[in-house]
């Protein structure tokens, strides 16, 4: 019971901080849940759910069904009741959501006690269905372009009479439409929660509906050139950057500082057909993501090992987050910066990293691109269909989504990018290694064309990196860096650019005035 | 490819620091021109001046020059014409023989024989030299009109003043309305002058002695020997030895002598290929020697070491640059804002040249300001062609053990 009344407590005395120290008062949103996970995965589904919402300017509080308080869901203008386990609401929630006014949407099962009342829709329980092979959304508004998705897996979906509501999405299980998210006044119910695949790309876009947030249709995909090291094959490297150039395509390229082999680093500064590389790319379209400083720990290779989890026990590579943080991405910024190349986010290697690591990124970097790791205790990751910002693990995250090529599966690439029409402001993207064959690259940049996609360019955005002494910064394309200690060649070079173009034009200046001076005195001859 | 770059920024760096180098010497030619444009000349002593003029086969105009000469604004009896005849085959002896009869007592034409002449210039001054008496020596080239009170004018500058080692005065040229090459020869001339003359002697107190229009102490050439006959510029060489015993070579712009320029390529590739060899000549006979090196006439050394090799080369790997960025899929990674840092350049070349045509009476016109737009990407690149080659020839004559062979510029 006290722990009940001190988290209802903090609740409210931190969004009533809230409402004390922020200019504009943000919708409030709670999410209550039965369990964190789904009975044998890892995944923390409310994070992910919680994350989701990330998309939307909302502040959002989550609290368990046996932590919450009579009276609770009052001070929230959303209500998200997740259930996971197939456990019956509590009689508590269930009399407070009654009475409640705001915006109330079950998600998953156990809601058929709450669902049969006429509060809520007097909906009849038909049982579960386990035979859904087809999800279709949007078609009362695309009549004749009823989309198809495979739903992945052979769950149950409950199964409900929809007569009194408004159905949005339904399952087909090739005899039988079971609706899948439905509406009826302030009542949302989404029957099933997966965070992957088609049915997560529509409750991502129906949520637009469910907070009446009707965001711009503006779907934008990012292209990455992935594990760019300093032992990448130069050549194919530069013919990938050529050609996305050629074709006025903005692309990122993640990039790895360091290459350690055999128990030693090596340092890209020692590379400087490499370094120049880069930095010929990175004046001609391309935005620099670190990936990593090494891309491996221990006695990995780079580029195959990881570096801010440990696979094989899985745990964090260091008991102390910060500090091993700290040391490799400070090295990592550093080994770019003194050769001139300024990178704008992060993504860490395999997109694996917990919390802690997260916490480090959010203080230094602006923008991470990637999935999001979504359990603190196990590598199971989550991607997104749209952007997500000022979430307590990131300021703002670039999600892929879309895959990569690894052998002859461009169609898996194809597929998702279909997936992604569902999302109104969809963002995303693919990767692409410079071992792979440029013809998939381009096969694949055409399919984008196609769909009307726009090309993702992340230094127009305003991105910063801060690290110690080293500050690097983007806007509109612009990208800045500030490092005290600077004395590469190619910085002084900018520098002595800058210093010649100053002095010439002073010069210029002063010989303009010479020359009318001259030409106005008498001309003497001598 | 960092080779490349390497090469290419090397180039950027050199052409940089020389363009920078010609706007400072032209603020400082500008305040030359300033400091002596309302200058008084004072004379009250005539010293004895010997004027040399090297001839052969001048006959087109030998005549002119001797007369220009005979009728300077000096008293006739303070200095003597020296003309010496090296080995003409033309009817310039014939010319020179009436001439020494017109101008008895005030004229000699020394006749060098095959055992001490058709040497070149230096070996022609050196022998007329024997031959003179005054104390202050004078040269002009054979096909100069001096100005009536140009040698007044130098003779009272270096009596002034007795740090001077000798005084230069300035040329313009005569046939400059000739044809295109005259013109940009006509700009190239005023500009070099006030800027590398001018400029250089306010900042350095140094000059470069331009071949003709020139007086120089007689004991300075006794002491070193008069000039040196392997030089293939002998007056730049001579300019390098009188700086490092300690004297100064000071510009008068107002001495002027009007002169000869080549009227086609061809003479014009021939005579500007022996400047550069002579240049050359001079950065090798002392950039590796220690003695010059504590000197202040070094810097000139160097000056000319940077000219001819480093920013030769480096015009040469810029414009290569360029080309094959165009032709091929070699490229420099190095970025910037370098097109506007070439436009720069650009405008101060055009300003520099304008400054100095504007110092001079009906110069500063339209055509010629056109001229100078133009000039940037001919002559200019003419200059480059002909340095290469000179430096070309120049190690070649070397490494063959040739003797240069003393082309002398054809007359119009």
């Amino acid at each position: 019971m006290l722990k009940k009344i001190l988290i209802s407590l903090i609740i409210i005395l931190s969004f009533m901080m809230g409402r004390a120290f922020a200019d504009k008062v943000k919708d409030k949103v709670l999410i209550v849940y039965d369990v964190r996970h789904k009975f044998g995965y890892d995944n923390d589904e409310v994070l992910t759910f919680k994350l989701a919402l990330g998309h939307f300017d909302l502040d959002v509080y989550e609290v368990s069904e046996r932590d919450y308080s009579l009276g609770l869901v009052n001070r929230f203008d959303y209500v998200f009741v997740m259930g996971l386990d197939d456990e019956k609401v509590s009689e508590r929630l269930k009399e407070d959501l009654i009475r409640y006014k705001g915006i109330v949407t079950f998600i998953g099962s156990g809601f058929e006690d709450v669902l049969s009342l006429d509060e809520f829709g007097n909906f009849k329980f038909l049982g579960k269905n386990f035979n859904a092979v087809e999800v279709i959304y949007k078609n009362s508004m695309l009549p004749f372009s009823r989309s198809k998705y495979g739903i992945g897996d052979r769950n149950s979906v409950d199964f409900y009479d929809v007569r009194n509501g408004q159905v949005i999405a339904y399952f087909n299980d090739g005899k039988r439409e079971i609706p899948y998210i439905f509406n009826y006044n302030n009542i949302w119910v989404v029957t099933r929660y997966d965070s992957e695949g088609p049915v997560f790309y529509i409750l991502c876009d129906v949520l637009h509906e469910i907070l009446k947030i009707p965001h711009r249709e503006e779907k934008k995909v990012f292209v990455r050139i992935e594990d760019v090291h300093a032992r990448v094959d130069i050549k194919r490297l530069r013919r990938i950057g050529d050609y996305l150039k050629s074709e006025g395509i903005p692309y990122m390229i993640a990039l790895i500082p360091a290459y350690k082999e055999n128990g030693r680093i090596y340092k890209m500064s020692d590379n400087r057909e490499f370094v120049e590389t880069i930095r010929y790319l990175q004046s001609n379209g391309a935005s620099i993501v670190l990936h990593g400083y090494t891309h491996q720990i221990r006695d990995e290779r780079t580029g195959e090992g990881y570096e801010f989890w440990d696979i094989k026990n899985n745990r964090p590579p260091s008991d102390d987050m910060e500090k091993y943080m700290q040391d490799r991405i400070y090295s990592a910024v550093l080994e770019c910066v003194k050769n001139g190349i300024y990178p704008l986010a992060f993504e860490a290697p395999h997109y694996a990293i917990n919390k802690e690591g997260y916490d480090f990124l959010k203080k230094h970097f602006s923008t991470y691109v990637g999935h999001i790791q979504t359990s603190n205790y196990s590598f199971c990751t989550t991607a997104y269909p749209f952007k997500i910002q000022n979430i307590e693990f990131i300021n703002r995250l670039i999600p892929e989504n879309l895959g990569y090529v690894y052998s002859d599966n461009i169609n898996d690439i194809f597929k998702n990018l279909d997936r992604a029409s569902i999302v109104r402001d969809y963002y995303g993207g693919f990767y692409f290694h410079t071992f792979m064959d440029i013809n998939y690259l381009k096969k694949i940049v055409k399919k984008i064309e196609d769909k009307g996609f726009e090309f993702y360019d992340l230094k127009m955005e305003d991105n910063y990196v801060n690290i110690k002494d080293i500050t690097i910064q983007s806007k509109g394309g612009n990208v800045e860096c500030n490092y005290r200690k600077i004395n590469s060649f190619y910085f002084s070079f900018n520098h002595i650019q800058k210093a010649v173009s100053i002095i010439f034009l002073s010069l210029s200046l002063g010989m303009v005035v010479i020359l009318i001076h001259s030409i106005t005195i008498r001309r003497e001859n001598v | 490819m960092i080779f490349y770059d390497r090469f290419f920024l090397f180039s950027l760096y050199s052409i940089w620091i020389m363009l920078f180098y010609g706007g400072i010497l032209t603020f400082f030619g500008y305040k030359y021109y300033l400091e002596v444009r309302r200058k008084k000349f004072k004379i009250d002593q005539f010293p004895f001046v010997s004027i040399l003029v090297p001839a052969h086969n001048e006959e087109k105009v030998i005549e002119e020059t001797v007369r220009s000469i005979m009728e300077l604004n000096y008293p006739i009896d303070r200095f003597e014409l020296i003309v010496i005849d090296d080995l003409s085959m033309d009817n310039t002896s014939f010319i020179l023989g009436k001439l020494e009869d017109e101008f008895a007592g005030r004229m000699k034409v020394v006749r060098t024989n095959k055992e001490n002449g058709g040497r070149g210039k230096a070996n022609a001054l050196n022998v007329g030299l024997k031959h003179a008496v005054g104390e202050l020596i004078a040269v002009y080239d054979a096909d100069n009109r001096p100005d009536k009170r140009a040698l007044m004018y130098l003779v009272a500058e270096i009596n002034k003043d007795d740090t001077l080692g000798a005084v230069i005065g300035k040329f313009r040229t005569i046939n400059k309305n000739k044809n295109l090459l005259t013109r940009f020869i006509n700009i190239e001339g005023l500009s070099f002058q006030w800027m590398a003359q001018g400029g250089r002697w306010r900042i350095f107190n140094l000059c470069t002695i331009p071949g003709t229009n020139f007086l120089v102490r007689r004991c300075i050439l006794d002491k070193i020997g008069g000039w040196d006959e392997k030089a293939i510029a002998e007056d730049t060489e001579i300019s390098i030895r009188i700086y490092s015993m300690g004297f100064k070579i000071k510009f008068v712009p107002q001495a002027v002598t009007y002169e000869q320029e080549p009227e086609n390529l061809r003479v014009w590739f021939k005579q500007r290929k022996r400047w550069v060899k002579g240049n050359i000549y001079v950065v090798y006979k002392y950039l590796l020697s220690k003695d010059m090196r504590k000197n202040r006439a070094y810097a000139d050394v160097l000056y000319f070491f940077l000219v001819y090799v480093i920013f030769l080369a480096a015009i040469f790997i810029s414009d290569l640059v360029f080309i094959l960025g165009i032709l091929t899929d070699i490229k420099v990674y190095t970025t910037g804002n370098l097109l506007l840092i070439w436009f720069l350049a650009y405008i101060m070349f055009v300003l520099e040249v304008s400054i100095s045509l504007s110092l001079e009476k009906e110069e500063f016109t339209f055509n010629n300001i056109m001229l100078i737009f133009l000039m940037y990407f001919t002559y200019c690149k003419l200059w480059g062609i002909v340095s290469a080659q000179g430096l070309y020839s120049f190690i070649k004559d070397r490494v063959l053990n040739r003797e240069h062979k003393w082309y002398k510029t054809e007359r119009f």
